[in-house]
């Protein structure tokens, strides 16, 4: 099980802040999100063998964790947009584009639970339509939809 | 993928707390605990395997701990008495005596020719 440890020391490097994110997502509070994490990869040492796609594996995993962590705690109040970018960019960003990431972060935090989801998956995580429909257990349509209408909207809500 | 979504895919997204990676993967042994061990799947094949191979090992060992010692076959000497002091049988257990083959005996022993 070392090469499945060290195979999940991986996937945290390399999608750690995209796991984050989506915690975030669906719990709306950091320290939720966290503990979320924590408790996947925790599920995940467990493990008595590889999933076939572990990255995939783990996004479930943190969902359903960060699920048990809101069932157990209650949703807090609704996250700040200031969470979901990375919000410790140097004095060299460009205010145009100190503006844009805010004003996606807010557009983010408008759309629906599902949206916000899939698009955090599909946009950021790089996880394919059929891996988000595997990991939703939704048809693959239903997942297309909900990202394109989530663009959309904050496509319509960045530009207006 | 739109000019719209290149945007906001170059977005840099927030990390968990630096600590994080070592309350995760710091903190936990990398060795599997013991409990682990016995909780991994094995292989049906590999399970048949293991127990026609306990079951045949176990038959052979019961077999070799069963086998008596080998005792060297003890030459077989032949003593004749020939002649006593006493004229009871010494040999009839029924009588009792204070003493067994009281006095001086005269033997004759006779080996096999091979010792």
């Amino acid at each position: 099980m070392r090469a499945l440890r060290r195979e999940m020391k991986r996937i945290y490097d390399q999608y750690g802040a995209q796991l984050f994110t989506y915690a975030l997502a669906v719990t709306s509070c950091p320290n939720l999100a966290e503990d979320a994490i924590h408790e996947a990869f925790c599920r995940g040492f467990r493990l008595t063998e590889a999933p076939r796609n572990l990255k995939a594996y783990m996004f479930r995993s943190v969902r359903n964790a960060a699920i048990d962590q809101l069932r157990q705690r209650g949703r807090t109040k609704s996250l700040s947009s200031d969470y979901i970018f990375d919000s410790s960019a140097g004095p060299r960003e460009l205010a145009e584009e100190r503006q844009f990431k805010h004003q996606v972060a807010k557009a983010l935090l408008k759309l629906s639970e599902d949206e916000r989801e899939t698009i955090v998956q599909h946009l950021y995580a790089d996880l394919t339509f059929q891996e988000i429909a595997d990991l939703r257990e939704r048809p693959i349509g239903t997942v297309t939809s909900w990202y394109r209408r989530g663009l959309a909207k904050m496509k319509d809500y960045v530009e207006n | 993928m739109d000019d719209f979504e290149i945007r906001l895919k170059s977005v840099p997204l927030a990390r968990p707390s630096p600590d994080m990676k070592t309350r995760i993967f710091g903190t936990g042994s990398s060795r599997p605990r013991l409990i682990d061990v016995f909780r991994r799947r094995i292989p049906l094949g590999w399970a048949a395997l293991f127990a026609l191979f306990t079951g045949l090992a176990g038959m052979f060992a019961s077999q070799i701990w069963s086998r008596k010692a080998v005792v060297p076959p003890q030459p077989v000497v032949y003593v004749q008495i020939i002649r006593s002091p006493s004229d009871r049988n010494m040999f009839d257990f029924t009588i009792p005596a204070e003493d067994f083959m009281p006095g001086e005996l005269t033997v004759k022993v006779q080996a096999p020719k091979e010792i």
